[in-house]
């Protein structure tokens, strides 16, 4: 129970944080008056813009309007798109689910057997090869792997659309940006980690007991190589709402990181505040569910905690 | 075949892909009779009287009607939805409007509409707020009433002899009434405007698509595309991937460099070139170094603007000879150039000038401009050349551009020609009660101003041509308010059968009439 509430509290003043700094940080570096209205607007106008969105009251009355709108769950309005601001974020942040969900499903699916395949066969040509072709995917960045994948797969193959969204075809290209480097971080991680577990004594001491490897690699390798892996994967899980602002921005796909690209370009103050604090509380909830896991694979930290 | 159940995890991956992000049509299969272009950015907003940016001029232009139209290639003044006019006094004009022309939504086009459109009601914004950019077009018109069934009188607070122009451009569109009432007011008139233009606006989801559809009672004729989908595709790189991919019919902001990648595909050609916006070097003058005239003379000299125009426009534009353009007409004068490059002359000056190495920022964003930083950079270059100690400050918005402090700080900036006059470019932006008449970017010569005031009301066509030709001659000689560098220039590329025609303008055009007839 203490731990529980102790997380929360951590949890509430992270929060906290990241809401007060981008509030400050976002107004003390640009007026949306001038990039909404455009540069051509006149003085008249930019005053009446700042009147309509009390954006000429002093900065610590705005901010006390804004934590108390807050915490009467009004995220308020996008003074670029003139809409809610949290159905905006969530509307998108649902757009950028269906490209992470997919992606991360492909990542664990395919980073997590490739890494233990590779530790297992440590230093033979497949060991090699696995690690070559993650290196590969975990350098080349996802701009220039989704550049390559348009060329080959749209321009050149005309299989599947640059662009864009609409139907499950557009998904194929930015979901496989994403999933390649996802695969090659998790592949690294998983190898590194089987490659140290089953250098411990109590590897050989199992087999000595008689367990067949299988069961060996099952039940003392794979539990106790999880925990890097589940730490880099809970990092995954809490950038699934907007962590994807390039590929989203290459491949023109309307989620929560574009939002989070023009939002902060226009100083939508709303809309950057509600995607930040989504961000921050899925990253909240991502470490609380790594922690909780922690104890579930190993007792030792359950019992730490216990005691 | 056998075919398996989907599991739920796969059913609630394809489902969420299915339903949560509805698009326009899909790709590759864009109907002949539907031209798709890739645009940046989605229109700033819907309602022309609230926005004139970029975004917005190159979207929504063909939605809208005016009482006149110009031609942007002559500055010509011709019928549009009035069908003709007469001067009734220098203050007074009446308009006789066209008969049989129908709004969007199949309502006959009445006075009323037209008086509604000018009203403080639609012209101030939504609430009276007054966050229109319309208001700054709208300055000198008193009044507008109906005088019977098919005649409209306008009447303006001074003599003002760019009057008709400025009714055939941006802010001054025809908009129906009803459908504003029937839309309770702003609340869901900003969604849709509903007007008498050539296409109508069927769907908008702004980051994503704009849908048009032709206007089929269109008053000038059928337009000539069933339908326009402007996609947002905010990188250039991929926009030219998704036209050369079949994605797209036409892309816009095609930059020189990325021409030959383009023009050297076979079925696709490059389109455009310079438009009526003047690209500037600003200075900021109301403290530092810059407020000693003789050395924003030096800064002039300096730079040499055709070495500009040749390497990083790769002679795709022009330079431009102060802050007119030949659209303006009779009042272009032709025989004022650019001051010239003059290293010489920029040190002799900079040694008259009070200047003493003191340290000027030259503040630039990266694209806010094609080629900006480019730009920057090699003008950075020509005034270290010459002896000024200047330093490159690379920022993010307009907000941090005229940031203070604004002492000894230069910037980027342009001037767009909103219609053919000098009152729609140089005293638009120069002079009494404009944006440089106060504030950071403030310049104020009282010989200007004093012309300035008398141009607005000056009939006489020979008067203002001189009147025009001494403002112009202390804007960028006597007492530089600005550098005026080049004029911007904007290309399109497009697959070779489309056929169209962009305006030496900001403003794209898709009408029937805007069309390359060839």
């Amino acid at each position: 129970m203490r731990f529980f509430l102790t997380r929360l509290l951590r949890a509430a003043v992270t929060l906290a944080v990241i809401v007060t700094f981008a509030f400050f940080v976002l107004r003390l570096s640009g007026d949306p008056a001038i990039t909404i209205l455009g540069t051509e607007a006149d003085a008249a106008a930019l005053e009446a813009f700042r009147t309509a969105w009390g954006l000429d009251r002093p900065l610590w009355v705005q901010y006390a309007t804004y934590v108390q709108a807050l915490l009467q769950g009004d995220f308020g309005q996008s003074m670029r798109l003139d809409q809610g601001a949290m159905h905006l974020v969530a509307e998108r942040a649902l757009a950028t689910f269906t490209l992470t969900v997919p992606a991360l499903a492909i990542t664990l699916a395919v980073g997590v057997p490739a890494g233990v395949f590779a530790a297992l066969h440590r230093g033979s040509a497949v060991d090699r090869t696995v690690m070559i072709a993650a290196v590969v995917g975990f350098t080349v960045p996802s701009f220039i792997m989704a550049l390559v994948l348009i060329l080959v797969f749209a321009v050149e193959l005309r299989l599947l659309p640059s662009t864009g969204s609409g139907t499950w075809q557009h998904a194929i290209l930015p979901v496989v940006t994403l999933a390649l480097g996802g695969t090659a971080a998790i592949a690294r991680f998983t190898r590194s980690a089987m490659v140290e577990v089953l250098g411990q004594p109590y590897i050989p001491a199992a087999s000595a007991k008689g367990l067949i490897w299988p069961i060996v690699v099952r039940r003392h390798a794979l539990p106790n190589a999880a925990i890097p892996v589940v730490t880099v994967v809970g990092f995954m899980i809490g950038s699934l709402a907007a962590g994807t602002v390039i590929v989203e921005s290459i491949f023109s796909w309307p989620g929560a990181g574009r939002l989070l690209i023009d939002s902060v370009a226009n100083r939508d103050y709303a809309v950057v505040q509600t995607i930040l604090l989504l961000v921050g509380l899925m990253m909240v909830l991502a470490n609380l569910t790594v922690d909780l896991l922690y104890g579930w694979l190993d007792p030792r930290i359950r019992t730490e905690r216990a005691s | 075949m056998d075919r398996r159940p989907l599991t739920p995890f796969t059913a609630i991956l394809l489902g969420s892909l299915a339903v949560s992000v509805p698009g326009p049509t899909a790709w590759a299969q864009n109907a002949d009779d539907t031209l798709v272009v890739a645009v940046p950015q989605s229109p700033s907003a819907l309602e022309p009287v609230l926005r004139n940016n970029t975004s917005t001029l190159q979207t929504i232009y063909s939605v809208f009607d005016r009482l006149l139209t110009v031609d942007f290639h002559t500055g010509q003044v011709h019928p549009g939805l009035a069908e003709s006019w007469v001067r009734i006094d220098p203050t007074t004009y009446e308009f006789t409007l066209r008969e049989g022309v129908t709004f969007h939504d199949g309502t006959p086009l009445t006075v009323e509409d037209v008086v509604f459109s000018f009203s403080d009601e639609r012209i101030e914004g939504p609430d009276g707020s007054r966050i229109a950019t319309a208001m700054q077009y709208h300055g000198t018109i008193d009044t507008v009433e109906a005088v019977d069934e098919r005649t409209v009188r306008v009447t303006t607070t001074q003599v003002d002899p760019a009057i008709l122009i400025k009714l055939g451009g941006w802010g001054t569109e025809i908009v129906s009434q009803d459908a504003f009432e029937a839309m309770n007011g702003w609340e869901g008139w900003v969604d849709g405007p509903v007007a008498t233009g050539p296409y109508r606006i069927v769907e908008n989801r702004p980051d994503e698509f704009l849908i048009l559809e032709a206007h089929d009672d269109y008053w000038r004729g059928t337009p000539q595309f069933e339908r326009i989908e402007f996609r947002v595709v905010p990188e250039s790189v991929v926009r030219i991937n998704g036209l050369l991919a079949g994605d797209f019919d036409m892309i816009t902001f095609v930059t020189p460099d990325q021409i030959p990648q383009i023009a050297q595909t076979e079925g696709f050609e490059v389109v455009g070139g310079s438009i009526q916006n003047v690209r500037k070097l600003t200075f900021f003058q109301t403290e530092g170094v810059f407020t000693d005239p003789v050395l924003r003379r030096a800064v002039s000299h300096a730079i040499d603007r055709q070495l500009i125009v040749d390497s990083i426009w790769q002679g795709l534009t022009e330079v431009a000879p102060g802050l007119q353009h030949p659209a303006l007409g009779d009042l272009f004068l032709a025989d004022i150039t650019a001051p010239a490059y003059d290293p010489d002359l920029a040190r002799s000056l900079i040694e008259r000038s009070s200047y003493d190495g003191e340290l000027i920022t030259y503040r630039t964003q990266t694209a806010a401009y094609p080629l900006e930083l480019e730009t920057a950079q090699i003008i950075l270059e020509m005034l270290r050349s010459v002896g000024l100690n200047v330093e490159l400050q690379v920022v993010e918005n307009w907000d941090q551009v005229s940031a203070e402090p604004v002492a000894s700080v230069l910037s980027n900036n342009s001037s767009l020609i909103a219609w053919p006059d000098p009152t729609g470019g140089l005293l638009r932006r120069y002079g009494p009660g404009t944006v440089h008449d106060r504030g950071a970017y403030f310049w104020r010569n009282e010989e200007f101003n004093a012309l300035a005031t008398e141009y607005r009301v000056t009939d006489d066509l020979a008067q203002r041509q001189d009147m025009h030709r001494r403002m112009l001659e202390i804007w960028q000689v006597e007492d530089p308010a600005a550098v005026a560098l080049f004029y911007n220039a904007l290309f399109y590329g497009k697959r070779d059968d489309v056929r169209w025609q962009p305006l030496p303008s900001l403003y794209a055009a898709y009408g029937p009439f805007e069309q390359d007839d060839d």
